[in-house]
């Protein structure tokens, strides 16, 4: 407090402007800075050490710098909350989830095998059973000579000269 | 480690290994908040400030090993503190010349961009005014009239006679006066 009044003695000396200066400063420090600072010079400290010990090994790593390499991709970030990118993933299975997994390719085997297993037999004693000269009986003539018509005129016979077809057409008419 | 101790005794604890961090934790706390505000009157911003105290922190755990104590403690803190401030201001006048804006004046403009600066309060003008002076002579105005340094105590922080320094501070606070009244 003495010294204090010496040196605003010493200015109101040099002029009475001085007394209405007040000594304090403006600027405004944030909040808990110094309780946090021995911590942040410690965490400094600790960094200086190990890029001196680096130095003085292999001063090429540290002109490399310290990020990762790798990529998280964009989806990733979308999705997952901030503080659990950059970390691997990893897939949790619980017994509830394997149970029901389970029981899904059981039922999904039992439903293949029954439907491959089935046979489709056929009944080859029916046809063996039919009489076809009482089928032939119950068709009358002119379905029968219509029928012959028919597929007669249809049927190639490369062993037939042109001779021959042009004397067959002549009588046919 | 109790911040009332005095220098001897934490040296003396930073000196014993088995209570060297509690001893360097010590003289941190204990004198923090002064080296501090020696560097924000010089560095205005908070984040610069924040910066070269680290660093000076950092220099004093590397040097306390070899700290001679011909002179005090505090002394030779505030020569690293000073030294690394007018070394940071330096580089930032360097590179205001490479990005062509050597014109401006860096900490006048730091000063008005604080997010309390209020021009029409005296003592936002002061900080203004001490800003329009010489490096050196804010050095000395600050330790004279903030730190209520003594003038031997100074002398041997920036190495220069007492009479040089008490001319400096008068000649510091009549040009402030002037700076005031003109504003």
């Amino acid at each position: 407090m003495h010294q204090n009044k010496t040196i605003h003695e010493e200015l109101e000396a040099l002029s009475p402007f001085w007394t209405t200066i007040q000594s304090q400063m403006p600027y405004v420090v944030p909040a808990h800075y110094f309780e946090s600072l021995p911590s942040m010079v410690r965490a400094k400290i600790e960094t200086e050490a190990v890029y001196e010990e680096l130095e003085l090994v292999a001063p090429l790593l540290n002109t490399i710098p310290k990020q990762t390499a790798y990529q998280v991709p964009v989806v990733q970030h979308k999705i997952l909350p901030a503080n659990a990118v950059g970390k691997p993933s990893a897939k949790v299975f619980t017994w509830p989830k394997l149970a029901i997994a389970a029981a899904l390719i059981g039922a999904m085997v039992l439903v293949n095998f029954m439907y491959t297993s089935q046979k489709h037999t056929v009944d080859y004693s029916a046809y063996i059973g039919v009489d076809h000269q009482q089928i032939i009986e119950t068709i009358s003539d002119s379905t029968l000579t219509a029928y012959l018509d028919l597929h007669e005129k249809l049927i190639i016979t490369p062993d037939v000269s042109d001779q021959e077809l042009l004397e067959y057409i002549q009588s046919s008419n | 480690m109790d911040l009332h101790l005095d220098d001897t005794s934490l040296l003396a604890a930073f000196h014993n290994h088995a209570t060297k961090e509690k001893g360097y934790n010590g003289i941190v706390k204990k004198y923090q908040e002064k080296l501090y505000w020696h560097i924000r009157r010089m560095l205005v911003s908070h984040e610069d400030t924040n910066d070269v105290l680290q660093m000076v922190l950092v220099k004093v755990w590397n040097g306390l090993q070899n700290f001679r104590e011909d002179s005090k403690l505090y002394t030779w803190m505030y020569r690293i503190a000073t030294n690394e401030t007018l070394t940071f201001i330096e580089k930032e006048k360097k590179r205001a010349i490479v990005s062509l804006d050597q014109d401006s004046d860096i900490y006048g403009d730091k000063v008005k961009a604080d997010a309390h600066f209020d021009e029409n309060q005296l003592i936002w003008r002061l900080q203004l005014a001490i800003k329009s002076l010489p490096e050196k002579q804010q050095l000395v105005f600050n330790l004279r009239y903030y730190d209520e340094m003594p003038y031997h105590q100074m002398s041997e922080l920036l190495d220069t006679s007492e009479g040089a320094l008490k001319a400096s501070y008068h000649h510091a606070a009549k040009k402030i006066e002037e700076f005031i009244k003109s504003y």
